[in-house]
């Protein structure tokens, strides 16, 4: 579901700053899902997930403070966060954190059906992205978005020459900001 | 750089994942401030990002409200934890009560000390008050006595049966004169010493009255007291008064060769 904004994201983050629980409860609402996804690509385990997601927005709500618009959009900000539970997690669970795209193409495969009863937009989306992003751009974008790795990396990762990468990371998103506008549009 | 080339330089995309330097960030944001219009692709690279997250989310609406919860529970319990941030406010209230009560404890000792100090001088006045009235009654009492004295003297003197008898000087001092003042009615006797001296201070004048031919100590004349009139013992039935000049203190029975003064009644 795509964020209807009422708030700026100046506005967000200044009035979230100031402990507003309406401004909080807004960014739970249209962020939740998708920081959820995030975590779930890491810990593809829905209760854990689940709990990672309360302590994450308890993290957000009492470290908003340390958000700086300087470096970066919150949505960026509470990502990397994300990533760094989730991993943090794998970690003190002593699972192996080598990243497997296999795995979270998978987990994203397997959603399919999950997310299916959950939202009728959602699949529409979900199935035409399928379609039309390759297999390939999937792995990429998977690495860098949810496991935080830098195109540099993921080009060792996959054994693709970094060019390749920029190139398909590109596509990808270009992808998927045409399927946001069409869903928006819908 | 035109707006262009920066979006297709794939960087925006990198700003959004994360995984850009702290230089690249401070670039971006210097080109969003150059072409705002960057500041809509952010966005909707933001947007396509958070949409493809959704769409691999497993994340049930029951769940996520039921997650909502927990997290506003959490957050609003938090006023324990942020009990103890209120308590270093009640501590910065303690410490300023224990403050104010020992600067109002010291003011109160000081202030203590000030009046103990005022106290002190008030009662030391007081008491040099005291004393300087003491003084004062015991002058007044001294001249009452003296007034008495003064007044029994006129009495004594003016009374018409007071008889003043002469003393005339014999052998060096024969210069000299003396008076008694002889009441025969009161026995009263009174010694007017004059111009009378003596210059050895282990000497003494010592009084007489002579009684059927025989002397009747009448007492030490001392010359040292302002008044000249000087009360004597009583005697009757006198013929007459004589001075002899004795050791200090007197001497019970006169030396007659020490005689200086002599009158007959």
């Amino acid at each position: 579901m795509a964020p209807k904004r009422t708030y700026t994201q100046e506005e967000l983050v200044e009035l979230i700053k100031q402990k507003d629980q309406d401004a909080f409860s807004y960014l739970y609402t249209n962020y939740s899902k998708a920081l959820f996804g995030v975590v779930y690509a890491v810990v593809p385990d829905q209760e854990d997930a689940e709990d990672l997601l309360q302590i994450l927005f308890v993290k957000i709500w009492k470290s908003i403070e340390s958000y700086d618009s300087a470096k970066g959009r919150l949505y960026t900000w509470m990502l990397n966060m994300a990533r760094n539970l989730a991993i943090d997690h794998t970690r003190s669970k002593h699972q192996r954190i080598k990243p497997k795209i296999q795995s979270v193409s998978d987990s994203v495969y397997e959603l399919r059906n999950k997310t299916t009863e959950n939202n009728a937009s959602d699949f529409i989306g979900f199935n035409t992205l399928l379609n039309e992003l390759k297999s390939d751009q999937k792995e990429i974008i998977d690495l860098i978005y949810y496991k935080g790795f830098t195109h540099e990396q993921a080009s060792k990762e996959l054994n693709m020459p970094l060019g390749t990468i920029k190139t398909k990371v590109r596509q990808a998103i270009l992808l998927l900001k045409e399927l946001t506008k069409k869903e928006i549009l819908n | 750089m035109s707006k262009n080339d920066i979006i297709e330089s794939g960087i925006l995309e990198r700003y959004i994942l994360g995984t850009t330097s702290s230089e690249e960030n401070v670039f971006v944001q210097q080109k969003c401030k150059e072409f705002p219009e960057l500041n809509l692709e952010l966005e909707a690279i933001e947007m396509a990002l958070v949409n493809y997250a959704e769409i691999s989310s497993p994340l049930k609406p029951a769940n996520s409200n039921k997650i909502k919860e927990k997290v506003f529970a959490e957050i609003n319990s938090k006023p324990n934890s942020s009990e103890t941030k209120v308590i270093p406010l009640n501590t910065l209230y303690y410490r300023m009560g224990i403050a104010a009560s020992a600067l109002l404890l010291i003011t109160s000792m000081v202030y203590n000390i000030i009046t103990r100090d005022e106290l002190k001088t008030t009662r030391e006045e007081l008491a040099k008050m005291q004393q300087s009235e003491t003084e004062m009654n015991d002058a007044m009492l001294a001249q009452k006595n003296e007034m008495t004295a003064m007044n029994e003297k006129m009495a004594m003197l003016t009374d018409p049966s007071t008889k003043n008898i002469t003393l005339n000087g014999m052998n060096s001092m024969a210069d000299k004169k003396a008076m008694v003042h002889f009441n025969p009615s009161t026995k009263e006797v009174y010694f007017n010493a004059r111009d009378m001296q003596l210059a050895d201070a282990t000497k003494q004048y010592q009084l007489w009255a002579i009684v059927d031919g025989k002397p009747v100590d009448m007492g030490m004349i001392d010359l040292t007291g302002k008044d000249i009139f000087q009360k004597m013992r009583t005697v009757a039935n006198v013929q007459a008064f004589a001075v002899t000049i004795e050791n200090k203190g007197g001497s019970p029975t006169p030396h007659l060769e020490t005689m200086c003064l002599m009158g007959n009644v």
